[in-house]
């Protein structure tokens, strides 16, 4: 299972679409058994859903995320856990744990307000 | 809505705090102010509007959080003014607001300092520009995969396959009812290419008489014919290197499909009259309301040009068959004519929702568009109501609404029905007698007479029999 994590530096990066690097986590048995960061040039969204979908990533972990581009994720069979906020390392964990709920990041919405699924 | 300008961090001061709240909250633009930990201490109404995140549930927290700017990782505005003490001006930038919508916004920056001049955060006051990139939008036509609005089965598959679509150069065929935004994915199918920097030449073939058809896409060189004075490029060269978007492409005529084969196939053409051969570099994106398979069936259409042309294919469904869809192309419509025509309402009503969901929309998208603008021209509340809305939609929509269907009745049914009339026979129509007989109140009695279509002046015994 693959699960991407678009960062900046330690924390989740504010917005997906203009996340300069994205972090991908091969998991097996909830165990991360390798992580490859992709430096991200293009501020193109639709570059970004090809690389997760070229990559096969099950599992889209980030903060804000244009609805659209969720739309288009979650079209493309990819599960987003979308506007979280707080550092990549617990949110992983936290993930593992099967304890992270969307949208507990985003002001003014009650934690599992954010969309969630494929 | 409470503003949270009251929930002052420990390093803002003011001399008066309910006196500048008063101030910021009566201003049009967003302004906030930060700490040195980059934490929002203060929020004015404006900002809650732009961003749709109360005060309250911003203050606290990192402003990178609330706001989700294209700035925040490579070019944070507040932190270039705290680090160098300078101003910025209109700075452009794109937040998301809550809702997961891109706003186009322009920003200022400047330090705040006690008075002993020591550094406490920075403030930030900012412009929603959605109006006027709405606006650019209409004018310019740069639709891009934000304006596709769709969330119903038929969406997620084009969703699903327009990363690829917008990557590749293949012919695409948009095949869908009158009205139902074909235009719009086309123009969003070369916005998101690789030829969103070259041309886009739309060429509606059932606009153009079939014997200038030829010549409007091709061109012609000087003396093709007699009022031929000089070269005139075709739309095909005009578009080269871009897109050319072949609207009902089912009204093409037979001697220009063949041409229009060649330059799919080989890329080549001549101008009329011309006996030059041309390369071209262009995509052709096609569209159709009619079913081109049926067409190539009755031999109307060549085949051959059928499968060049439908590479991809993609199927918009009418809207009456995606009826999910229409809270949102709602939604979409209410924001874009409040950005042309300077209004500020907010939406419909429930019933007028009601209304649109259960009309027909012959008219597809378009018609759904021209119905709120009907609507923007009549309301001036803040929400669209049925008054708003034309009268014969909603005779329409009262036509056919749908009657209760009778369900068949089980033998039980009829047992019960059966006994309630012999009841309220012997009881010649008394309901407290028939109520008491069968052991029921008379809400009941009521009820159930009316589910079996029962009623009591059948039994009512004449005073002198």
């Amino acid at each position: 299972m693959k699960v991407a994590i678009p960062r900046f530096a330690e924390q989740v990066a504010p917005c997906f679409e203009y996340s300069a690097t994205i972090t991908i986590f091969a998991i097996r048995r909830r165990e991360v058994v390798e992580q490859q960061d992709f430096r991200l040039q293009s501020r193109d969204a639709l570059d970004r859903v090809r690389l997760l979908r070229d990559q096969r990533v099950d599992t889209l972990i980030c903060g804000g995320l244009h609805e659209r581009v969720e739309q288009m994720l979650c079209a493309s069979g990819i599960r987003v856990i979308s506007w979280v906020a707080g550092g990549v390392d617990e949110l992983l964990h936290r993930y593992l744990e099967g304890r992270l709920t969307a949208g507990g990041g985003r002001p003014g919405q009650a934690p599992g307000a954010g969309r969630e699924g494929v | 809505m409470k503003s949270g300008w009251g929930c002052k961090g420990p390093d803002v001061e003011a001399h008066d705090p309910q006196f500048v709240e008063t101030i910021l909250n009566s201003i049009a633009d967003g302004v906030f102010t930060v700490n040195r930990e980059w934490r929002i201490t203060s929020f004015n109404r404006a900002a809650e509007r732009i961003t749709g995140i109360p005060a309250p549930d911003a203050v606290g927290r990192r402003c990178s959080d609330v706001f989700h700017a294209d700035i925040c990782e490579r070019g944070c505005a507040l932190r270039q003014t705290m680090e160098s003490g300078a101003e910025l001006v209109d700075v452009p930038a794109r937040i998301l607001n809550n809702r997961g919508q891109s706003v186009p916004i322009s920003l200022s920056t400047a330090v705040l300092r006690n008075p002993e001049g020591a550094l406490l955060g920075a403030v930030e006051t900012f412009r929603d520009l959605s109006t006027v990139e709405q606006l650019r939008k209409e004018i310019g036509l740069q639709y891009t995969f934000e304006d596709i609005v769709g969330r119903s089965r038929a969406f997620q598959k084009i969703f699903a396959l327009l990363p690829d679509v917008a990557e590749s150069d293949s012919t695409v065929l948009l095949e869908g009812p009158s009205g139902s935004g074909k235009e719009l994915l086309a123009r969003a199918v070369h916005n998101l290419s690789p030829r969103r920097e070259q041309p886009y030449v739309v060429v509606n073939c059932g606009a153009l008489p079939p014997n200038l058809f030829e010549s409007e896409l091709f061109g012609y060189t000087q003396g093709a014919f007699t009022d031929a004075k000089r070269d005139k490029p075709g739309r095909i060269a005009l578009a080269e290197g871009g897109t050319v978007f072949l609207d009902e492409v089912s009204e093409l005529p037979q001697p220009t499909q063949v041409k229009l084969l060649r330059v799919l196939q080989e890329r080549q053409y001549e101008t009329l009259g011309g006996v030059k051969t041309i390369q071209a570099n262009v995509r052709v994106v096609a569209a159709t309301n009619q079913k081109l398979v049926d067409l190539v069936a009755q031999g109307r259409f060549r085949d051959d040009l059928y499968f060049r042309l439908a590479v991809v294919r993609l199927s918009i469904p009418p809207l009456r068959e995606r009826r999910e869809d229409i809270p949102f192309l709602v939604e979409h419509f209410v924001r874009r004519f409040n950005a042309k025509r300077g209004k500020s309402i907010l939406g419909v009503t429930p019933a007028a929702m009601e209304l649109f969901m259960r009309y027909g929309f012959p008219g597809n998208v378009r018609e759904l568009e021209n119905l709120i603008e009907y609507g923007f021209v009549l309301c001036h509340d803040r929400f669209i109501d049925l008054r708003h809305l034309p009268e014969d939609v909603q005779s329409a929509v009262r036509q056919t609404a749908p009657t209760p269907e009778r369900q068949p009745e089980s033998r039980l049914d009829r047992a019960e029905a059966d006994a309630i009339r012999g009841v309220l026979e012997r009881a010649g129509g008394r309901l407290k007698d028939a109520c008491r007989e069968l052991a029921v109140s008379r809400t009941t009695l009521w009820r159930k007479m009316r589910r079996h279509g029962i009623f009591l002046q059948d039994f009512h015994k004449p005073y002198h029999s």
